[in-house]
């Protein structure tokens, strides 16, 4: 399934153009081939997302690139839905050798 | 773009609604046949949404593909709109038709349009809706009106049908008897009023003819008709 950002401009502009001419009739209703598509096609999405880690002293400094869908500052990144995961740095005792 | 709006509500408000609202309205109320013409109202604006938002630099959909996304949302939006007040504005008239005493919020106050009702009928507060898409709050809420009036499509009856889903309290005061039954079965229930399950609590949905005609008698009963 071709999402609109995907299409040849020509395409894309037959659909607004199609979706101009019949909205206004439409009554909502989906066929089922298409809602189970769409579903398939959300649920199939795995979007892979870049953050890089630097250790700086004691502190763990984060970095998204710069069209990442995350907001990130420090060692806290932001979600789209407003949920926020923190990472803190564990240091582990040497082990005692000899 | 982004520091500017800061969510989708902000997008629609600025982008759609203030401009094309007050006009879209305007014509809307002089249409004689409001289901009929007000299709070409709605092309015709959204043609003009399009070619703005382009104008402005905002679509740009040859070099930044992702400016598509704004305008499919602009236009869905739109449509929405369009065709939610095109309905209002169809059950405000048929009502007064119907010889029915009740308020309508005043469709051209942006802040009215906001409100959680529509109309105001012998104390009632109630909402026109397009679907019943109302019933399923994402925030797991249930509603709060008295009253809503909207379109089923029931695999018995060939056209989508005019209901009202009512609270249980209020259906009592105007009428009692009812059937009940599922969502799913609405269509083997009605014509007879039926009682459906809902969030641990009931609703009642009647036919929009059946509870105009009760609702007459209801305020003819409180003296509240001419």
């Amino acid at each position: 399934m071709k999402t609109l950002e995907q299409m040849p401009l020509g395409e894309y502009e037959t659909v607004i153009e199609r979706f101009i001419e019949e909205a206004a009739r439409w009554d909502g209703s989906l066929l089922v081939e298409t809602f189970f598509d769409a579903w398939a096609a959300l649920e199939s999405r795995k979007d892979q997302v870049e953050v890089q880690a630097e250790v700086k002293g004691d502190r763990l400094v984060l970095a998204a690139p710069p069209d990442s869908s995350l907001r990130v500052q420090g060692n806290r990144i932001w979600f789209q839905d407003g949920r926020q995961v923190v990472i803190r740095l564990v240091t582990t005792p040497m082990a005692a050798t000899g | 773009m982004s520091t500017h709006f800061q969510n989708e509500r902000n997008y629609r408000e600025e982008l759609v609604d203030a401009h094309y609202a007050p006009p879209f309205l305007k014509e809307l109320f002089g249409l004689q046949d409001v289901t009929r013409e007000s299709t070409s109202l709605w092309a015709a604006s959204a043609q003009r949404i399009y070619q703005n938002l382009t104008e402005i630099g905002l679509h740009d959909p040859q070099r930044h593909p992702d400016s598509r996304l704004l305008m499919a949302y602009c236009l869905y939006w739109w449509q929405s709109f369009c065709k939610g007040y095109a309905f209002k504005v169809e059950i405000f008239r048929d009502l007064e038709q119907s010889g029915l005493r009740f308020q309508p919020h005043d469709l051209f106050d942006p802040l009215a349009r906001r409100s959680p009702h529509d109309l105001r009928i012998s104390g009632f507060w109630g909402d026109v809706k397009t679907s019943t898409y109302f019933l399923l709050k994402v925030s797991g809420e249930i509603v709060s009106g008295d009253f809503f009036i909207t379109r089923v499509g029931l695999s018995t009856y060939s056209a989508r049908t005019l209901v009202v889903f009512l609270q249980n309290a209020t259906w009592d005061i105007i009428d009692g008897e009812t059937l009940q039954c599922l969502l799913s079965d609405l269509g083997n229930g009605l014509p007879r009023p039926a009682r459906i399950p809902y969030h641990g609590g009931e609703l009642v949905v009647a036919e929009y003819t059946d509870w105009k005609a009760k609702m007459r008698n209801y305020q003819g009963q409180r003296g509240e008709l001419p």
